[in-house]
């Protein structure tokens, strides 16, 4: 277990570091002069700002260590990253560390909620695909949940507001302070990922209705929903866990859009403006924080799951597509 | 009958699911507003929440900044010399109680009500004012609109307690309506000695209803109540401390939410909303204030530095081809008004030419055939001897109602063969506007004066106004003839002679005139506006 | 192979959700291929200034916009757009995420190491914020936002192009070539690439449903088409300021594009059971 703790947290290490590296090349790979854009970009708030003079570029290109070689640049990149020293906010005007520090609360909070109704949903839905009476009625259940995977994420956000906030009124839509505030952006979230969630609920319950305890369970006089509920729910649960990832992964995608539709100043919405604003320094730190909170909470599921069911194979020797239930199918 | 917000609305999520309920928005009639009689409580306690339909601006210095959202704010927490009519444009007394201006129009004598106070408790005296106007002088560009009100300023001499001179070195009849504009917000010695940047993050003292209370950039600005206000605006109706006891405004960039959230009653007002937002709030039951802007009218400026603008006739031919009511109709959805002259209709320097705004495309394209761009190609854009198509490029940003508007405008002037480019950017300020990349652009400038006009079209300003560099003398001398005189019927008549000038050389292609929209939320009374449609906080209640 | 194409009739009975989606996916294409052929009026020139923001009628299906242009017809037109930006964008994840996926599997060690690495990084930043990053880059417009996308992309083909090769190449006939002095690139061409296509395309399917969503996103958000280009995204973006007088220009675009996306994810999958 250590040894496998000691190289997932190797190997986590290695891709933070390449998202640091990433978020080095973006602005390296910059067409054009980045501190002449810098400036023309950030001048927004100045009256009368004029094209950036040439020696207003050159303090830029000094400040940022533009003038140096690459090398040199990337290691004092490197320096600045591991001190959480990003440099200023062009759109902001502010620290870039203190921009996203403003962002972080609301995007916790619309984070947490959203993952727990993902889940809450993600149960009702799976269990609805087995538990509804009748075959076509599971099946157009089914079709019914993973509407979220296609529907797009601007245009639910739009129809829920405009019915539930502006038409109904039950809840507001606006402001970051209120729980009630919560429930629609939250809800946006969850019903994107929540159909994947259900799907793959079900498929491990069926599943798992096949295995031989199952039988066991219902010759002792349990019903399907009692066998499902007392016995298949707890295994089938476990692969849920390996879906965290890009779970996280499509809430800060939604978040960008959900964010600016509901007017959350959210990290999601920082990363609109910062590529708005040709923000680069704000860009770099974002990808950075995306990248790290990605690495971080697929180590913990990843290592908390390896405790949970400790025949899980290794993170690096899966190839392509995730599939646990063939690992989780049996675990009685 | 419109569902009333809920406390406890997590109860119902179960409904979610009826998605087809989105047909359901179009809410029945309008609700009576109960209590809408009677005298309001003079002090009702509470908080009125306001929308403001934008982004921050972030910069509350009011000498500093002069946009609409920072201007709404200083009207609440600053007071200034004198206050315009909203209805006549005539100057008022307010803090101010009269005033003398020399013959020359060159000294401004103003005579200060007694008793008022800043609200850190100093007193508002001569000694004050004149602080303020050399203030405004010394922070140079960072007060480029207030500074320039202050052309050929000589000082501010105290005569007594509560009398100071004001004087120029040339005529500056525009003088008086400035003191009545919030770039001349008189403000309290503890804030003019700050640096300009903190006063611009918030710490601003003024004499007004209302004092700060917590900023927050772009989430919220709280204002609290002054309980000893005696002193209003003589256009305001309550005479005392502000109904409610703390106003918080949120910002709002989404014009769709600001709408909603006055219908759903989660805003009790909301400042400038859209105007194709306007119909679905006055169903709701809303107050709509309507405040066609004092201004000029909002145009397509095409930039003299630009090689395909060096051809007046071009220049003309713009205009001929541009149809403004049906702009109007279809962008605003009659909301707005069609551009009758260089300056709207409620700015006292306004004149009727809508003679000479007609649309007519046949005219257009006879001027055009004169031009270079005489063969009309296959795709009905015209091209020159080379081939090169008559293409206008235009940098916009911000998307929505411009978007649209740009769209129409494009339709219409193919008609004649002119291919009207789009390009949606994130940020304009990257050039000034002599050396734009682009060759139109529009524009928006708000003052009830008629010397509007010489800050947009004069040559006097770099990156203000749109002749700098390419003076036109003639321009330049009616211009200076509204400085001359403070006789409204001696600046009616110059300010028609710059307008016809500008219309005559193609200098602009005025569209229509702005008009803003604001609303209090049902059964929220008292509201109004001033002359530029910024609301009076302190007079509305519940 | 009448049998074959009865049999496959008969399937397709027994699975109206997927003859629904080969039908979407056959009318979106045609309104690709040949707008003109079903949209009634242009997209962009027509103006009906007597009718703006008209609700849907049986000479509006979808209703008109602000500045009286048809829906229906800027919807059809969109569809060349969208699927035009779907396409190069799947196009550019799969030529270089396949090529990547094979040539690590291919040479492993190192080459493998980095490649695995990189992509592993690629994949800990959300597709969204990738793509978005990409164009603050590349610059504004669809084109640009349809290559953002693309790269953004690519990890997912690498990772299954890998797999596939790495079972391929652990297969004995593999074996069989290599002993018999085979040249390794007549092995990819002949033995690797042919076996590696199928779940390549199943996950191609997939990835233009999910390339289209992106795209359409990244054009809601500003990033993307330039008006009076028909691009759905910005149509709901566009539809949004009239929504309560008119949920039309909103609606239509919108499930236009959740229609799509659900047909091609349908077939996909279709096509995953079957392979």
């Amino acid at each position: 277990m250590t040894r496998y703790v000691l190289r997932r947290l190797g190997h986590a290490l290695v891709v933070l570091w390449g998202a640091v590296t990433l978020s080095f090349l973006v602005v390296q790979l910059i067409p054009g002069d980045p501190a002449r854009i810098m400036l023309g970009g950030g001048a927004s708030g100045g009256e009368g700002a004029g094209a950036a003079d040439d020696g207003q570029v050159a303090a830029l290109r000094t400040e940022l260590g533009l003038d140096r070689p690459v090398l040199a640049q990337y290691a004092a990149y490197l320096v600045r990253v591991v001190t959480l020293d990003w440099g200023t906010s062009f759109a902001k005007r502010q620290p870039v560390t203190d921009v996203i520090a403003s962002g972080l609360e609301s995007t916790l909070q619309l984070g947490a909620a959203s993952i727990a109704l993902t889940v809450v949903l993600g149960m009702l839905f799976g269990l609805g695909g087995v538990l509804l009476p009748g075959r076509w009625v599971r099946s157009a259940f089914q079709s019914i949940t993973v509407l979220g995977i296609a529907v797009p994420s601007f245009w639910l956000a739009i129809l829920l507001l405009q019915v539930f906030s502006f038409g109904l009124g039950w809840f507001p839509a606006f402001g970051a302070g209120s729980p009630a505030a919560l429930v629609l952006p939250a809800l946006t979230l969850a019903l994107l990922s929540a159909g994947t969630l259900g799907q793959l609920l079900t498929r491990g319950i069926e599943d798992g209705l096949r295995e031989p305890y199952a039988d066991t369970a219902r010759a002792r006089g349990l019903s399907r929903a009692g066998v499902v509920l007392r016995h298949v729910l707890r295994n089938a649960s476990l692969p849920v866990f390996t879906m965290v990832g890009m779970l996280i992964g499509s809430i800060l995608s939604g978040a960008t859009i959900v964010e600016t539709i509901y007017g959350r100043p959210g990290v999601g919405n920082l990363f609109v403006v910062a590529v708005q604003a040709r923000d680069f320094p704000l860009i770099q730190a974002l990808v950075v924080l995306t990248g790290g909170v990605f690495v971080l909470v697929t180590l913990v599921v990843d290592i908390a799951y390896r405790w949970i069911d400790p025949r899980v194979v290794e993170p690096d020797r899966r190839e392509g597509a995730r599939r646990p239930r063939e690992r989780a199918g049996a675990a009685a | 009958m419109r569902t009333t917000s809920r406390p406890h609305p997590i109860r119902r999520i179960a409904a979610v699911a009826a998605a087809a309920a989105l047909l359901l928005t179009g809410c029945g009639a309008a609700q009576g507003q109960p209590g809408a009689s009677g005298e309001p409580e003079a002090v009702q306690g509470g908080t009125l929440r306001v929308g403001f339909g934008g982004a921050d601006v972030a910069n509350y210095d009011p000498h500093q900044r002069p946009q609409l959202f920072p201007r709404t704010v200083t009207r609440q927490i600053a007071d200034t010399l004198t206050e315009q009519d909203p209805e006549t444009g005539e100057i008022l007394p307010w803090l101010a109680e009269s005033w003398e201006i020399s013959d020359d129009t060159t000294e401004f004598t103003f005579h200060l009500r007694e008793g008022v106070t800043f609200s850190d408790g100093t007193p508002l005296d001569a000694e004050a004012v004149a602080a303020n106007f050399d203030r405004i002088v010394e922070i140079g560009p960072l007060a480029f609109i207030a500074g320039s009100y202050f052309r050929g300023y000589v000082g501010a001499e105290v005569l007594d307690e509560r009398t100071v001179r004001v004087e120029f070195d040339a005529p500056n009849a525009q003088f008086l309506q400035a003191t009545a504009t919030q770039s001349l917000a008189i403000l309290a010695q503890a804030t003019l000695e700050l640096d300009p940047e903190r006063v611009a993050a918030g710490e601003v003292i003024g004499s007004g209803p209302f004092t700060i209370e917590s900023y927050e950039p772009e989430q919220r600005l709280v204002l609290a109540a002054r309980e000893d206000y005696a002193w209003p605006s003589p256009i305001a109706e309550n005479q005392g401390r502000a109904h409610y006891d703390t106003v918080e405004i949120s910002f709002l960039p989404d014009a769709t939410t600001l709408a909603g959230s006055v219908q759903s009653g989660q805003l009790d007002f909301a400042y400038i909303l859209d105007a194709s937002t306007t119909s679905t709030i006055e169903a709701s039951g809303a107050t709509l204030l309507r405040t066609p802007m004092p201004a000029i009218s909002i145009p397509l400026v095409p930039l003299l530095h630009r090689e395909v603008f060096q051809d007046e006739d071009l220049r003309r031919a713009l205009s001929l081809a541009t149809d403004r009511q049906a702009i109007v109709d279809t962008v605003f959805q009659g909301a707005y008004v069609p551009a009758t002259g260089v300056l709207t209709t409620t700015n006292p320097g306004y004149v009727d030419l809508s003679e000479e705004l007609q649309h007519d495309p046949e005219a257009a394209a006879a001027l055009l055939d004169g031009t270079a761009w005489s063969t009309v190609g296959d795709d009905g854009i015209r091209t020159d001897d080379a081939g090169e198509p008559l293409a206008i490029t235009i940098q916009y940003t911000g998307g929505g109602t411009t978007e649209t508007l740009l769209q129409l405008v494009q339709q219409q002037w193919r008609q004649v063969g002119i291919d009207l480019r789009l390009e949606p950017v994130a940020d304009l300020s990257e050039f000034t506007i002599h050396d734009y990349p682009f060759d139109i652009t529009t524009w928006s400038q708000t003052r009830a004066d008629p010397d509007v006009l010489r800050i947009v079209y004069s040559s006097f300003y770099e990156n203000q106004s749109f002749l700098f560099g390419h003076a036109d003398a003639e321009v330049d001398e009616a211009l200076g003839r509204l400085q001359t005189t403070v006789d409204p019927a001696e600046r009616l008549e110059a300010s028609e002679t710059v307008q016809r000038l500008l219309l005559e050389r193609g200098y602009t292609v005025p569209l229509y005139d702005l008009v803003q929209f604001s609303a209090a939320a049902p059964g929220i009374q008292g509201a109004h506006a001033d002359i530029e449609g910024k609301p009076f906080f302190a007079d509305l209640h519940g | 192979m009448i049998a074959r194409a009865l049999g496959s009739a008969g399937a397709a009975l027994r699975q109206p959700g997927a003859v629904a989606a080969a039908l979407v996916l056959a009318v979106l294409v045609g309104w690709a291929l040949a707008p003109t052929a079903f949209a009634p009026l242009d997209p962009v020139h027509d103006l009906d200034a007597a009718a703006p923001l008209a609700p849907p009628s049986a000479a509006h299906w979808f209703g008109t916009d602000v500045l009286g242009r048809d829906v229906f017809s800027r919807v059809v037109h969109g569809a060349r757009v969208s699927l035009l930006a779907g396409l190069v964008a799947v196009a550019i994840s799969l030529t270089i995420g396949t090529a990547l996926g094979i040539v690590a599997a291919y040479a492993g060690r190192w080459t493998d190491t980095a490649i695995s690495r990189s992509v592993d990084v690629l994949v800990a930043i959300p597709g969204l914020l990738l793509s978005m990053a990409l164009v603050s880059i590349l610059g504004f417009g669809v084109d640009r936002v349809a290559i953002a996308v693309g790269l953004a992309g690519i990890p997912g083909f690498v990772r299954i192009a890998r797999a596939e090769t790495i079972r391929i190449l652990s297969l004995p006939y593999f074996d069989a070539a290599r002993t018999s002095g085979t040249r390794p690139l007549r092995i990819l061409a002949s033995h690797v690439l042919p076996n590696a296509t199928g779940p390549v395309v199943v996950l191609a399917g997939l990835e233009l449903g999910g390339a289209i969503l992106a795209v359409a996103g990244l054009s809601f958000l500003g990033f993307g088409a330039v008006p009076p280009l028909p691009e759905w995204g910005s149509m709901v973006n566009e539809g949004r300021l009239h929504i309560a007088t008119a949920w039309w220009l909103t609606f239509f675009p919108g499930a236009v594009v959740a229609a799509t996306v659900l047909a091609l994810n349908r077939l996909s999958r279709n096509a995953r059971r079957r392979a």
